[in-house]
Protein backbone atom coordinates (compact mmCIF):
# COMPACT_ATOMS: atom_id res chain seq x y z
CA UNK A 1 0.00 0.00 0.00
CA UNK A 2 1.33 3.46 -0.77
CA UNK A 3 0.95 6.48 1.50
CA UNK A 4 -1.44 7.89 -1.07
CA UNK A 5 -3.62 4.79 -0.82
CA UNK A 6 -3.42 4.90 2.96
CA UNK A 7 -4.66 8.47 3.01
CA UNK A 8 -7.55 7.64 0.70
CA UNK A 9 -8.47 4.57 2.75
CA UNK A 10 -8.37 6.54 5.98
CA UNK A 11 -10.60 9.19 4.49
CA UNK A 12 -13.15 6.64 3.41
CA UNK A 13 -13.14 5.05 6.87
CA UNK A 14 -13.81 8.31 8.69
CA UNK A 15 -17.40 8.74 9.70
CA UNK A 16 -19.63 10.01 12.43
CA UNK A 17 -19.53 13.10 14.59
CA UNK A 18 -18.95 13.92 18.22
CA UNK A 19 -18.93 10.90 20.51
CA UNK A 20 -19.78 8.59 17.63
CA UNK A 21 -16.84 9.74 15.59
CA UNK A 22 -14.67 7.09 14.03
CA UNK A 23 -11.31 8.26 12.73
CA UNK A 24 -9.90 6.55 9.65
CA UNK A 25 -6.45 6.64 11.13
CA UNK A 26 -4.45 7.87 14.09
CA UNK A 27 -1.01 9.38 13.69
CA UNK A 28 0.37 10.18 17.13
CA UNK A 29 1.78 13.66 17.75
CA UNK A 30 5.02 12.26 19.14
CA UNK A 31 5.90 10.43 15.91
CA UNK A 32 8.31 13.13 14.84
CA UNK A 33 10.43 11.15 12.39
CA UNK A 34 9.55 11.91 8.76
CA UNK A 35 8.64 8.33 7.85
CA UNK A 36 8.02 8.80 4.15
CA UNK A 37 11.25 10.73 3.66
CA UNK A 38 13.25 8.15 5.63
CA UNK A 39 11.84 5.36 3.51
CA UNK A 40 13.03 7.24 0.44
CA UNK A 41 16.52 7.45 1.92
CA UNK A 42 16.48 11.06 3.09
CA UNK A 43 17.30 11.93 6.67
CA UNK A 44 16.96 15.25 8.47
CA UNK A 45 20.72 15.63 8.23
CA UNK A 46 20.72 15.79 4.42
CA UNK A 47 21.22 18.89 2.33
CA UNK A 48 18.21 18.33 0.12
CA UNK A 49 15.20 18.24 2.40
CA UNK A 50 12.49 18.22 -0.28
CA UNK A 51 11.21 14.77 0.73
CA UNK A 52 10.91 16.02 4.32
CA UNK A 53 8.95 19.04 3.12
CA UNK A 54 6.70 16.77 1.11
CA UNK A 55 6.18 14.60 4.17
CA UNK A 56 5.17 17.65 6.21
CA UNK A 57 2.60 18.54 3.55
CA UNK A 58 1.35 14.97 3.66
CA UNK A 59 0.83 15.24 7.43
CA UNK A 60 -1.04 18.49 6.90
CA UNK A 61 -3.31 16.55 4.57
CA UNK A 62 -3.95 13.78 7.10
CA UNK A 63 -4.52 16.09 10.04
CA UNK A 64 -6.37 18.98 8.52
CA UNK A 65 -7.33 18.79 4.86
CA UNK A 66 -8.79 15.27 4.78
CA UNK A 67 -9.87 15.28 8.39
CA UNK A 68 -9.22 11.56 8.51
CA UNK A 69 -6.90 11.73 11.51
CA UNK A 70 -7.38 13.56 14.78
CA UNK A 71 -5.80 16.95 14.23
CA UNK A 72 -2.39 17.74 15.66
CA UNK A 73 -3.80 20.65 17.64
CA UNK A 74 -6.41 18.48 19.26
CA UNK A 75 -3.95 15.74 20.18
CA UNK A 76 -1.59 18.27 21.75
CA UNK A 77 -4.26 20.33 23.47
CA UNK A 78 -5.96 17.37 25.06
CA UNK A 79 -2.89 15.19 25.70
CA UNK A 80 -4.69 12.30 24.09
CA UNK A 81 -3.63 8.82 25.10
CA UNK A 82 -3.00 7.23 21.71
CA UNK A 83 -3.50 3.65 22.75
CA UNK A 84 -6.78 4.32 24.52
CA UNK A 85 -8.08 5.88 21.31
CA UNK A 86 -7.31 2.72 19.40
CA UNK A 87 -8.61 0.42 22.11
CA UNK A 88 -11.88 2.24 22.38
CA UNK A 89 -12.63 1.37 18.79
CA UNK A 90 -12.67 5.00 17.68
CA UNK A 91 -9.77 4.52 15.30
CA UNK A 92 -9.70 2.26 12.27
CA UNK A 93 -5.95 2.26 11.54
CA UNK A 94 -3.06 3.03 13.87
CA UNK A 95 0.48 3.78 12.71
CA UNK A 96 2.96 2.81 15.37
CA UNK A 97 5.90 0.67 16.39
CA UNK A 98 6.07 -3.03 17.10
CA UNK A 99 5.87 -2.56 20.87
CA UNK A 100 2.21 -1.68 20.35
CA UNK A 101 1.63 -5.38 19.85
CA UNK A 102 2.73 -6.20 23.39
CA UNK A 103 0.82 -3.31 24.89
CA UNK A 104 -2.39 -4.30 23.15
CA UNK A 105 -2.02 -7.93 24.09
CA UNK A 106 -1.37 -7.04 27.71
CA UNK A 107 -4.41 -4.79 27.78
CA UNK A 108 -6.59 -7.45 26.18
CA UNK A 109 -5.45 -10.00 28.74
CA UNK A 110 -6.09 -7.56 31.53
CA UNK A 111 -9.56 -7.10 30.20
CA UNK A 112 -9.22 -3.40 29.45
CA UNK A 113 -10.32 -3.84 25.85
CA UNK A 114 -11.69 -6.50 23.53
CA UNK A 115 -10.76 -5.16 20.12
CA UNK A 116 -9.88 -7.43 17.28
CA UNK A 117 -6.78 -6.28 15.48
CA UNK A 118 -4.22 -7.36 12.92
CA UNK A 119 -1.06 -5.84 11.50
CA UNK A 120 0.10 -4.71 8.10
CA UNK A 121 3.40 -3.37 6.84
CA UNK A 122 4.00 0.38 6.81
CA UNK A 123 2.72 2.16 3.69
CA UNK A 124 5.42 2.95 1.16
CA UNK A 125 6.25 5.98 -0.95
CA UNK A 126 5.29 5.89 -4.61
CA UNK A 127 7.63 3.77 -6.66
CA UNK A 128 9.19 1.83 -3.80
CA UNK A 129 8.96 -1.88 -4.49
CA UNK A 130 10.47 -3.64 -1.48
CA UNK A 131 8.84 -3.23 1.88
CA UNK A 132 10.85 -0.88 4.07
CA UNK A 133 10.10 0.30 7.53
CA UNK A 134 11.57 2.80 9.93
CA UNK A 135 13.18 1.56 13.08
CA UNK A 136 15.19 2.81 15.97
CA UNK A 137 17.76 0.84 17.85
CA UNK A 138 16.39 0.69 21.34
CA UNK A 139 17.86 -2.07 23.41
CA UNK A 140 21.57 -2.47 23.93
CA UNK A 141 23.68 -4.92 25.84
CA UNK A 142 27.18 -4.13 26.98
CA UNK A 143 30.01 -5.58 29.04
CA UNK A 144 31.62 -3.56 31.80
CA UNK A 145 35.37 -3.60 31.10
CA UNK A 146 36.05 -3.67 34.84
CA UNK A 147 34.10 -6.88 35.44
CA UNK A 148 35.86 -10.05 36.56
CA UNK A 149 34.10 -12.38 34.15
CA UNK A 150 34.32 -10.64 30.80
CA UNK A 151 34.68 -13.95 28.94
CA UNK A 152 31.54 -15.39 30.44
CA UNK A 153 29.75 -12.14 29.84
CA UNK A 154 30.76 -12.23 26.19
CA UNK A 155 29.43 -15.76 25.85
CA UNK A 156 26.15 -14.57 27.30
CA UNK A 157 26.02 -11.64 24.89
CA UNK A 158 26.62 -14.04 22.00
CA UNK A 159 23.76 -16.20 23.25
CA UNK A 160 21.29 -13.38 23.73
CA UNK A 161 22.01 -11.80 20.36
CA UNK A 162 22.09 -15.13 18.55
CA UNK A 163 19.28 -17.25 17.15
CA UNK A 164 18.54 -19.16 20.34
CA UNK A 165 18.32 -16.04 22.45
CA UNK A 166 16.25 -14.38 19.77
CA UNK A 167 13.78 -17.26 19.80
CA UNK A 168 13.46 -17.04 23.56
CA UNK A 169 12.85 -13.29 23.36
CA UNK A 170 10.28 -13.88 20.63
CA UNK A 171 8.39 -16.29 22.86
CA UNK A 172 7.55 -13.30 25.08
CA UNK A 173 6.03 -11.47 22.10
CA UNK A 174 8.99 -9.11 21.96
CA UNK A 175 10.47 -8.53 18.52
CA UNK A 176 13.96 -10.04 18.53
CA UNK A 177 16.92 -8.45 16.79
CA UNK A 178 17.90 -11.75 15.21
CA UNK A 179 15.76 -12.39 12.16
CA UNK A 180 15.40 -15.97 10.99
CA UNK A 181 12.74 -18.59 10.29
CA UNK A 182 13.07 -19.99 13.79
CA UNK A 183 12.65 -16.65 15.56
CA UNK A 184 9.84 -15.69 13.21
CA UNK A 185 8.00 -18.90 14.01
CA UNK A 186 8.49 -18.40 17.75
CA UNK A 187 7.21 -14.85 17.45
CA UNK A 188 4.13 -15.84 15.46
CA UNK A 189 3.31 -18.58 17.93
CA UNK A 190 3.64 -16.19 20.81
CA UNK A 191 1.62 -13.35 19.40
CA UNK A 192 -1.02 -15.33 17.57
CA UNK A 193 -1.40 -12.46 15.11
CA UNK A 194 -0.77 -13.46 11.52
CA UNK A 195 0.29 -10.00 10.44
CA UNK A 196 3.13 -9.86 12.95
CA UNK A 197 5.22 -11.95 10.60
CA UNK A 198 5.64 -8.86 8.42
CA UNK A 199 8.32 -7.55 10.77
CA UNK A 200 10.66 -10.24 9.54
CA UNK A 201 10.12 -9.52 5.87
CA UNK A 202 11.03 -5.87 5.58
CA UNK A 203 14.21 -3.84 5.47
CA UNK A 204 14.66 -1.33 8.23
CA UNK A 205 16.02 2.18 7.85
CA UNK A 206 17.36 3.83 10.97
CA UNK A 207 15.20 6.52 12.49
CA UNK A 208 17.94 8.46 14.30
CA UNK A 209 21.30 8.80 12.65
CA UNK A 210 24.20 8.09 15.01
CA UNK A 211 25.78 11.53 15.18
CA UNK A 212 26.48 13.13 18.56
CA UNK A 213 24.16 16.08 18.07
CA UNK A 214 21.20 14.06 16.80
CA UNK A 215 19.17 14.87 19.91
CA UNK A 216 19.55 18.59 19.36
CA UNK A 217 18.90 18.35 15.63
CA UNK A 218 15.78 16.35 16.41
CA UNK A 219 14.67 18.99 18.84
CA UNK A 220 15.07 21.91 16.44
CA UNK A 221 13.36 19.87 13.72
CA UNK A 222 10.49 19.15 16.06
CA UNK A 223 10.19 22.85 16.95
CA UNK A 224 9.73 23.83 13.31
CA UNK A 225 7.47 20.87 12.71
CA UNK A 226 5.34 22.02 15.64
CA UNK A 227 5.01 25.51 14.20
CA UNK A 228 4.04 24.00 10.86
CA UNK A 229 1.50 21.60 12.36
CA UNK A 230 0.03 24.43 14.41
CA UNK A 231 -0.48 26.07 11.03
CA UNK A 232 1.73 29.06 11.78
CA UNK A 233 4.10 28.63 8.85
CA UNK A 234 4.14 26.68 5.60
CA UNK A 235 6.40 23.71 4.94
CA UNK A 236 8.91 25.73 2.91
CA UNK A 237 9.44 28.17 5.79
CA UNK A 238 9.62 25.29 8.24
CA UNK A 239 12.35 23.55 6.25
CA UNK A 240 14.26 26.79 5.78
CA UNK A 241 14.18 27.69 9.47
CA UNK A 242 15.11 24.15 10.34
CA UNK A 243 18.15 24.23 8.09
CA UNK A 244 19.29 27.49 9.66
CA UNK A 245 18.89 26.16 13.20
CA UNK A 246 20.45 22.85 12.28
CA UNK A 247 23.52 24.64 11.01
CA UNK A 248 24.05 26.45 14.30
CA UNK A 249 23.59 23.19 16.20
CA UNK A 250 26.12 21.32 14.05
CA UNK A 251 28.54 24.23 14.27
CA UNK A 252 28.89 23.99 18.02
CA UNK B 1 41.93 50.54 71.96
CA UNK B 2 42.61 46.87 72.77
CA UNK B 3 40.34 46.72 75.78
CA UNK B 4 37.58 48.40 73.73
CA UNK B 5 37.81 45.69 71.10
CA UNK B 6 37.86 42.92 73.69
CA UNK B 7 34.70 44.25 75.25
CA UNK B 8 32.98 44.41 71.85
CA UNK B 9 34.10 40.90 70.94
CA UNK B 10 32.35 39.49 74.01
CA UNK B 11 29.11 41.27 73.16
CA UNK B 12 29.12 39.97 69.60
CA UNK B 13 29.65 36.36 70.66
CA UNK B 14 26.07 35.28 71.55
CA UNK B 15 24.70 36.89 68.38
CA UNK B 16 27.26 35.16 66.21
CA UNK B 17 26.60 31.79 67.80
CA UNK B 18 22.88 32.18 67.16
CA UNK B 19 23.24 32.81 63.47
CA UNK B 20 26.06 30.31 63.00
CA UNK B 21 23.85 27.25 62.17
CA UNK B 22 21.86 29.17 59.58
CA UNK B 23 25.01 30.65 58.15
CA UNK B 24 26.71 27.26 57.88
CA UNK B 25 23.70 25.87 56.00
CA UNK B 26 23.70 28.91 53.76
CA UNK B 27 27.39 28.51 53.07
CA UNK B 28 27.12 24.80 52.24
CA UNK B 29 23.96 24.83 50.16
CA UNK B 30 24.07 28.22 48.52
CA UNK B 31 27.45 29.85 48.67
CA UNK B 32 29.65 26.86 47.84
CA UNK B 33 27.55 25.69 44.84
CA UNK B 34 27.53 29.28 43.59
CA UNK B 35 31.32 29.45 43.57
CA UNK B 36 31.54 25.92 42.16
CA UNK B 37 29.17 26.79 39.34
CA UNK B 38 31.10 29.94 38.59
CA UNK B 39 34.33 27.98 38.29
CA UNK B 40 32.57 25.33 36.19
CA UNK B 41 31.53 27.99 33.71
CA UNK B 42 35.15 28.28 32.60
CA UNK B 43 35.36 24.57 31.76
CA UNK B 44 33.78 22.17 29.30
CA UNK B 45 32.39 19.89 31.97
CA UNK B 46 29.92 17.47 30.41
CA UNK B 47 28.28 16.00 33.47
CA UNK B 48 30.05 12.66 33.28
CA UNK B 49 33.10 11.43 35.08
CA UNK B 50 35.43 12.85 32.46
CA UNK B 51 37.88 15.41 33.75
CA UNK B 52 36.80 18.87 32.61
CA UNK B 53 39.19 21.06 30.66
CA UNK B 54 39.74 24.68 31.44
CA UNK B 55 38.63 26.65 28.38
CA UNK B 56 38.69 30.19 29.66
CA UNK B 57 36.05 32.55 28.34
CA UNK B 58 35.01 30.29 25.43
CA UNK B 59 31.63 29.53 26.95
CA UNK B 60 30.88 33.21 27.36
CA UNK B 61 31.84 34.15 23.80
CA UNK B 62 29.73 31.28 22.50
CA UNK B 63 26.83 32.54 24.59
CA UNK B 64 26.76 35.91 22.91
CA UNK B 65 26.41 34.27 19.50
CA UNK B 66 23.97 31.55 20.51
CA UNK B 67 20.66 32.54 18.97
CA UNK B 68 18.81 29.99 21.10
CA UNK B 69 20.15 31.62 24.27
CA UNK B 70 19.36 35.11 23.01
CA UNK B 71 15.80 34.06 22.20
CA UNK B 72 15.35 32.65 25.70
CA UNK B 73 16.74 35.89 27.13
CA UNK B 74 14.31 37.94 25.05
CA UNK B 75 11.40 35.74 26.09
CA UNK B 76 12.34 36.14 29.72
CA UNK B 77 12.46 39.92 29.43
CA UNK B 78 9.00 39.97 27.86
CA UNK B 79 7.84 37.70 30.64
CA UNK B 80 9.26 40.02 33.29
CA UNK B 81 7.80 43.14 31.68
CA UNK B 82 4.32 41.64 31.78
CA UNK B 83 4.48 39.55 34.94
CA UNK B 84 5.82 42.18 37.35
CA UNK B 85 3.29 45.01 36.78
CA UNK B 86 0.35 42.62 36.56
CA UNK B 87 1.25 40.83 39.76
CA UNK B 88 1.96 43.99 41.70
CA UNK B 89 -1.22 45.66 40.51
CA UNK B 90 -3.38 42.66 41.32
CA UNK B 91 -1.70 42.19 44.70
CA UNK B 92 -2.15 45.87 45.56
CA UNK B 93 -5.81 45.95 44.54
CA UNK B 94 -6.52 42.77 46.44
CA UNK B 95 -4.72 44.10 49.52
CA UNK B 96 -6.67 47.36 49.45
CA UNK B 97 -9.94 45.53 48.93
CA UNK B 98 -9.19 43.12 51.75
CA UNK B 99 -8.28 46.01 54.00
CA UNK B 100 -11.77 47.43 53.66
CA UNK B 101 -13.60 44.15 54.12
CA UNK B 102 -13.86 43.11 57.72
CA UNK B 103 -16.06 40.05 57.89
CA UNK B 104 -14.86 37.90 55.04
CA UNK B 105 -11.27 38.96 55.32
CA UNK B 106 -9.89 35.71 56.71
CA UNK B 107 -11.60 33.53 54.13
CA UNK B 108 -10.81 35.78 51.19
CA UNK B 109 -7.22 35.98 52.30
CA UNK B 110 -7.05 32.18 52.34
CA UNK B 111 -8.76 31.98 48.96
CA UNK B 112 -6.34 34.40 47.33
CA UNK B 113 -3.33 32.78 48.96
CA UNK B 114 -4.41 29.28 48.05
CA UNK B 115 -2.99 29.19 44.51
CA UNK B 116 0.41 30.13 45.86
CA UNK B 117 0.63 27.01 48.00
CA UNK B 118 -0.86 24.68 45.41
CA UNK B 119 1.40 22.36 43.48
CA UNK B 120 2.68 23.98 40.31
CA UNK B 121 2.21 20.81 38.30
CA UNK B 122 -1.48 20.42 39.09
CA UNK B 123 -2.03 24.10 38.36
CA UNK B 124 -0.26 23.77 35.02
CA UNK B 125 -2.32 20.75 34.02
CA UNK B 126 -5.61 22.28 35.12
CA UNK B 127 -4.97 25.58 33.36
CA UNK B 128 -3.79 23.70 30.28
CA UNK B 129 -7.27 22.20 30.07
CA UNK B 130 -8.89 25.58 30.64
CA UNK B 131 -6.85 27.09 27.83
CA UNK B 132 -7.85 24.40 25.32
CA UNK B 133 -8.53 26.48 22.21
CA UNK B 134 -11.39 24.34 20.93
CA UNK B 135 -13.20 22.88 23.90
CA UNK B 136 -11.85 24.91 26.83
CA UNK B 137 -14.04 27.20 28.95
CA UNK B 138 -11.91 30.31 28.41
CA UNK B 139 -12.39 30.39 24.66
CA UNK B 140 -15.99 29.32 25.11
CA UNK B 141 -16.62 32.44 27.18
CA UNK B 142 -14.64 34.63 24.77
CA UNK B 143 -16.70 33.38 21.86
CA UNK B 144 -19.89 33.89 23.83
CA UNK B 145 -19.10 37.57 24.38
CA UNK B 146 -18.56 38.00 20.67
CA UNK B 147 -14.85 37.49 20.03
CA UNK B 148 -15.04 35.43 16.88
CA UNK B 149 -11.44 34.18 16.73
CA UNK B 150 -10.13 33.87 20.25
CA UNK B 151 -6.40 33.27 20.60
CA UNK B 152 -5.24 29.70 20.48
CA UNK B 153 -3.31 30.11 23.71
CA UNK B 154 -0.87 27.25 24.21
CA UNK B 155 -1.21 26.18 20.58
CA UNK B 156 -0.04 29.54 19.27
CA UNK B 157 3.50 30.85 19.40
CA UNK B 158 2.14 34.37 19.86
CA UNK B 159 -0.09 33.68 22.83
CA UNK B 160 1.58 30.82 24.67
CA UNK B 161 3.82 33.12 26.70
CA UNK B 162 0.85 35.30 27.60
CA UNK B 163 -1.06 32.26 28.81
CA UNK B 164 1.86 31.23 31.00
CA UNK B 165 2.17 34.76 32.40
CA UNK B 166 -1.53 34.77 33.28
CA UNK B 167 -1.22 31.52 35.17
CA UNK B 168 1.91 32.71 36.94
CA UNK B 169 0.25 35.97 37.99
CA UNK B 170 -2.79 34.08 39.26
CA UNK B 171 -0.56 31.80 41.26
CA UNK B 172 1.75 34.37 42.80
CA UNK B 173 -0.32 37.44 43.55
CA UNK B 174 -1.68 35.98 46.81
CA UNK B 175 1.74 35.89 48.37
CA UNK B 176 2.50 39.54 47.58
CA UNK B 177 -1.02 40.53 48.58
CA UNK B 178 -0.35 39.25 52.08
CA UNK B 179 2.84 41.31 52.28
CA UNK B 180 1.11 44.45 51.01
CA UNK B 181 -1.85 43.89 53.31
CA UNK B 182 0.45 43.81 56.28
CA UNK B 183 2.05 46.98 54.98
CA UNK B 184 -1.28 48.75 54.61
CA UNK B 185 -2.41 47.70 58.05
CA UNK B 186 0.77 49.14 59.44
CA UNK B 187 0.01 52.65 58.25
CA UNK B 188 -0.89 54.74 61.32
CA UNK B 189 -4.45 56.03 61.43
CA UNK B 190 -3.46 59.55 62.38
CA UNK B 191 -1.95 60.12 58.93
CA UNK B 192 -5.35 59.54 57.36
CA UNK B 193 -7.04 61.71 59.92
CA UNK B 194 -4.61 64.53 59.28
CA UNK B 195 -5.15 64.20 55.53
CA UNK B 196 -8.91 64.30 55.96
CA UNK B 197 -8.64 67.38 58.10
CA UNK B 198 -6.67 68.97 55.30
CA UNK B 199 -9.57 68.24 52.96
CA UNK B 200 -8.28 65.25 51.02
CA UNK B 201 -10.80 62.86 49.47
CA UNK B 202 -10.42 59.08 49.44
CA UNK B 203 -8.47 58.97 46.23
CA UNK B 204 -6.11 61.73 47.30
CA UNK B 205 -5.62 59.98 50.59
CA UNK B 206 -4.64 56.89 48.69
CA UNK B 207 -2.16 58.78 46.52
CA UNK B 208 -0.54 60.89 49.20
CA UNK B 209 -0.83 58.75 52.34
CA UNK B 210 -1.19 55.09 51.41
CA UNK B 211 1.23 54.87 48.54
CA UNK B 212 4.15 56.72 50.09
CA UNK B 213 3.74 54.85 53.38
CA UNK B 214 3.58 51.64 51.41
CA UNK B 215 6.60 52.43 49.26
CA UNK B 216 9.13 50.38 51.25
CA UNK B 217 6.85 47.36 51.00
CA UNK B 218 6.20 48.04 47.34
CA UNK B 219 9.91 48.25 46.78
CA UNK B 220 10.45 44.87 48.37
CA UNK B 221 7.62 43.34 46.35
CA UNK B 222 9.10 44.81 43.18
CA UNK B 223 12.51 43.31 43.86
CA UNK B 224 10.99 39.94 44.74
CA UNK B 225 8.74 39.76 41.69
CA UNK B 226 11.54 40.63 39.33
CA UNK B 227 13.85 38.02 40.81
CA UNK B 228 11.00 35.51 40.70
CA UNK B 229 10.23 36.22 37.08
CA UNK B 230 13.73 35.18 36.08
CA UNK B 231 13.34 31.85 37.81
CA UNK B 232 10.21 30.48 36.14
CA UNK B 233 10.79 26.92 35.00
CA UNK B 234 8.26 24.37 36.21
CA UNK B 235 5.28 26.16 34.70
CA UNK B 236 6.92 26.26 31.29
CA UNK B 237 8.12 22.70 31.54
CA UNK B 238 4.69 21.25 32.25
CA UNK B 239 2.52 23.53 30.15
CA UNK B 240 4.44 23.94 26.91
CA UNK B 241 7.90 22.37 27.12
CA UNK B 242 9.32 25.57 25.66
CA UNK B 243 7.04 25.53 22.64
CA UNK B 244 5.40 26.06 20.27
CA UNK B 245 8.69 26.51 18.50
CA UNK B 246 10.78 28.49 20.99
CA UNK B 247 8.16 31.00 22.04
CA UNK B 248 8.03 30.03 25.71
CA UNK B 249 11.63 29.00 26.09
CA UNK B 250 12.77 31.12 29.03
CA UNK B 251 16.20 31.49 30.58
CA UNK B 252 16.12 28.85 33.32
CA UNK B 253 14.41 26.44 30.96
CA UNK B 254 17.23 26.89 28.46
CA UNK B 255 19.82 26.41 31.21
CA UNK B 256 18.07 23.18 32.16
CA UNK B 257 18.11 22.00 28.54
CA UNK B 258 21.78 22.73 28.07
CA UNK B 259 22.76 21.16 31.39
CA UNK B 260 20.56 18.08 31.63
CA UNK B 261 19.43 17.35 28.08
CA UNK B 262 22.52 18.33 26.10
CA UNK B 263 24.97 17.55 28.93
CA UNK B 264 26.87 20.79 28.49
CA UNK B 265 27.14 21.69 32.14
CA UNK B 266 30.01 24.14 31.76
CA UNK B 267 28.04 26.05 29.16
CA UNK B 268 24.94 26.00 31.30
CA UNK B 269 26.97 27.24 34.25
CA UNK B 270 28.07 30.19 32.11
CA UNK B 271 24.42 30.91 31.34
CA UNK B 272 23.61 30.74 35.04
CA UNK B 273 26.36 33.23 35.77
CA UNK B 274 24.90 35.58 33.17
CA UNK B 275 21.50 35.16 34.83
CA UNK B 276 23.05 35.96 38.18
CA UNK B 277 24.69 39.10 36.76
CA UNK B 278 21.45 40.27 35.16
CA UNK B 279 19.54 39.91 38.40
CA UNK B 280 22.32 41.60 40.33
CA UNK B 281 22.48 44.57 37.94
CA UNK B 282 18.71 45.01 38.04
CA UNK B 283 18.69 44.82 41.82
CA UNK B 284 21.54 47.33 42.09
CA UNK B 285 19.66 49.75 39.83
CA UNK B 286 16.61 49.32 41.99
CA UNK B 287 18.50 49.99 45.19
CA UNK B 288 19.94 53.13 43.64
CA UNK B 289 16.47 54.32 42.66
CA UNK B 290 15.19 53.44 46.10
CA UNK B 291 16.51 56.68 47.46
CA UNK B 292 14.46 58.53 44.88
CA UNK B 293 10.99 57.12 45.36
CA UNK B 294 10.86 55.18 48.61
CA UNK B 295 9.87 57.25 51.60
CA UNK B 296 10.34 56.02 55.10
Amino acid sequence: MTWEQYAELAKSLTKGEGTEKQWGGYYADWLTAPLGALQEGTTILDDNLDPVGNWLDYLDRLYYKDGSHMSYKQMKAESIDWIKQFESGNVAMLINGEWTLNMLKADIEAGKTDIDFDMAPLPLPEGTKDPITVGGVSTFIGINPKSEHTDAAFKFVQFVTGEQGGALIAESSVLPAYSSDKTKEAFLNATGIQGSGYFFETNTVVENQPVPQIDEVNRVYSEQRDLFLFQEQDSAAAIQNFMKNRQSVLNR
Amino acid sequence: MTSHRLRNYKSYLPGTLFILPAFVLFAIFIFVPLIYGFVMSFTDYGGFNVAPNFIGLDNYTKLLQDDYFLISLKNNFIYTLLFVPLTMLLALLAAIALNHVLHLRKYLRMAFYFPYITSMVSIAIAWGLLFNPVSGPINYILKAVGIANPPEWLMSSKWALVAIILVAVWKSFGYYMIILLAGIQGIPEHLYEAAELDGANKFQQFLYVTLPSLSPTLFMVLVLTIINSFQVFDLVSVMTDGGPGRSTNVLVFRIYQEAFVNYRMGYAAAMSTVLFLIIMVISLIQFRLEKKWVTY
